[in-house]
């Protein structure tokens, strides 16, 4: 026997909004494999102010979501928002993904979670009832993968005063796993060989993190400059990182930067433009 | 000494399996598969014309991207027209998506109307794996003297959402438009993107 459907658990998430207007008109979808909510920082507007909403997918165990760099497959969830007039949403402020394996395929993803950030700015003659709504579409794999979308919406009144709404923590949460610009001391180049790239990062006065448990990684935001399932080869020595990373087989032109995210383990990922000088 | 060379041999083995992946501006590795109707195909007998692979799993929200749109039907049927090879590849392994008999693979092709010159059943993933096939779709072009001219994408959205192709830039015809008139492939090698290929142990 089942306790709920799924259709008497959204009865009854509808029923708790609906009797607690002030956690917002937060709408929650349940589709192939996961469940999307659409929820704000704050739990009214202010005229003038930016405030954050996020889009919280919760996973089935197995399945994942992609990066902005999705690696060797799928795609990265996108949005388009529909605003108030004079309402401005930012990009997608994407957590530090992990690697994925699959046979010789490496994807850049999210499994269990993710939360996608997005500020958003109110115009100063913001009034009444602001409605916010999202035209979310991502790609879902486990063994497979399934193309998805949803239409979300989300209902904020307008008041003079900020108030924070119960999933705050969430929010914290997520930014406390969000790549941090990198510290102005730290010096990253890289040199490029005939087959790899050796990025390196000295850390200056500010020093270069501890590995915390996992293995150090680099993950690129270009696509086509580094063979994703190629193990990157980790060292450092002293205040110097180092990572050594395959070049793409598809990679036919010179690299100038490589950008990306270097994580050093939970909350230690930081953004990096790394100059390429070729090997004199 | 025999051990010590029978490790070197292990490695050889490991170190070509590993550095497959076939090369833009290199000979296309041949290989010879069974097709749907069960005749034996070589890449090599179709020196002196164009051949296009295309990795496919007809479960693949990529793959249907392109099917239920009839945009890969349309490419096939284009370039065929000109004399252009279509080898349609399925690297999908028994029990995994994508993977079909024979029989199922010509219902399938008769339903969607696609017109590839053949649909090779590679249930194994040799090919797959010795042209490092990595998506569905994943496109490869060989020219007449049998070297690899383009390896990658379809084309520059990669999405699985059919709106996207009338705005795209399709790699593959480009590629045969500009080798077809005695030009170099501006855009040789990209980013493949799709499902990951449904490959066996």
């Amino acid at each position: 026997m089942q306790p709920f459907s799924s259709r008497s658990v959204a009865t009854i998430a509808w029923l708790l909004l609906a009797s607690f207007p002030f956690l917002g008109a937060a709408e929650r979808v349940t589709s192939h494999h996961l469940r999307l909510n659409l929820v704000s920082e704050q739990s009214v507007i202010v005229p003038g102010q930016e405030f954050s909403v996020a889009l919280h997918f919760a996973l089935d165990p197995g399945w994942h979501l992609y990066w902005v760099n999705p690696g060797d497959s799928g795609e990265p969830p996108r949005v388009e928002w529909t605003l108030p007039a004079g309402f401005r949403a930012g990009a997608f402020e994407w957590p530090t993904p992990r690697r994925i394996n699959d046979w010789q395929v490496v994807d850049y993803g999210y499994e269990n979670e993710l939360v996608l950030l997005t500020r958003v700015q109110a115009p100063p003659g913001a009034d009444g009832t602001a409605d916010l709504q999202a035209n979310v579409k991502w790609a879902v794999c486990r063994d497979v993968c399934i193309a998805d979308r949803a239409q979300l919406s989300l209902k904020l009144p307008v008041a003079s005063k900020a108030e924070a709404a119960p999933p705050k923590v969430l929010f914290e949460r997520t930014r406390a796993n969000l790549p941090r610009v990198a510290p102005r001391a730290w010096k990253a180049s890289a040199v490029s060989t005939k087959d790899s790239f050796v990025l390196t990062i000295r850390g200056g006065s500010t020093g270069i993190p501890p590995k915390a448990g996992v293995e150090p990684n680099f993950f690129p935001l270009e696509k086509q400059q580094i063979e994703n399932a190629a193990p990157q080869k980790f060292s450092a020595t002293g205040n110097t990182a180092r990572f050594v990373l395959k070049k793409s087989e598809q990679l036919l032109k010179p690299v100038a930067t490589l950008k990306g995210v270097v994580s050093f383990g939970p909350g230690q990922s930081f953004l990096i433009e790394a100059p390429v000088s070729e090997r004199r | 000494m025999k051990r010590a060379l029978g490790l070197l041999g292990l490695l050889t083995l490991l170190l070509s399996t590993c550095s497959f992946a076939a090369k833009v501006g290199e000979a296309a590795p041949d290989f010879t598969g069974t097709d749907s109707n069960g005749q034996s195909r070589k890449l090599s007998e179709y020196r002196g014309k164009y051949v296009v692979l295309e990795w496919h799993n007809q479960g693949c929200p990529y793959t249907k991207k392109h099917y239920d749109s009839g945009n890969m039907q349309k490419l096939q049927k284009d370039w065929t027209g000109k004399g252009v090879v279509w080898l349609t590849v399925i690297s999908s392994a028994p029990g995994k998506q994508g993977y079909v008999t024979a029989s199922e693979e010509n219902d399938y092709v008769r339903k969607i109307n696609a017109s590839p010159t053949a649909v090779l059943l590679d249930p194994k993933g040799d090919i797959g794996r010795l042209y490092g096939a990595k998506t569905t779709p994943h496109m490869y072009i060989i020219d007449p003297e049998g070297r690899l001219i383009y390896n990658g994408a379809i084309d520059d959205r990669p999405t699985s959402d059919a709106s996207d192709i009338p705005g795209s830039k399709n790699y593959v015809s480009t590629a045969l438009e500009e080798a077809t008139s005695g030009k170099p492939v501006s855009t040789p090698a990209t980013t493949p993107y799709g499902c990951t290929v449904k490959y066996g142990q």
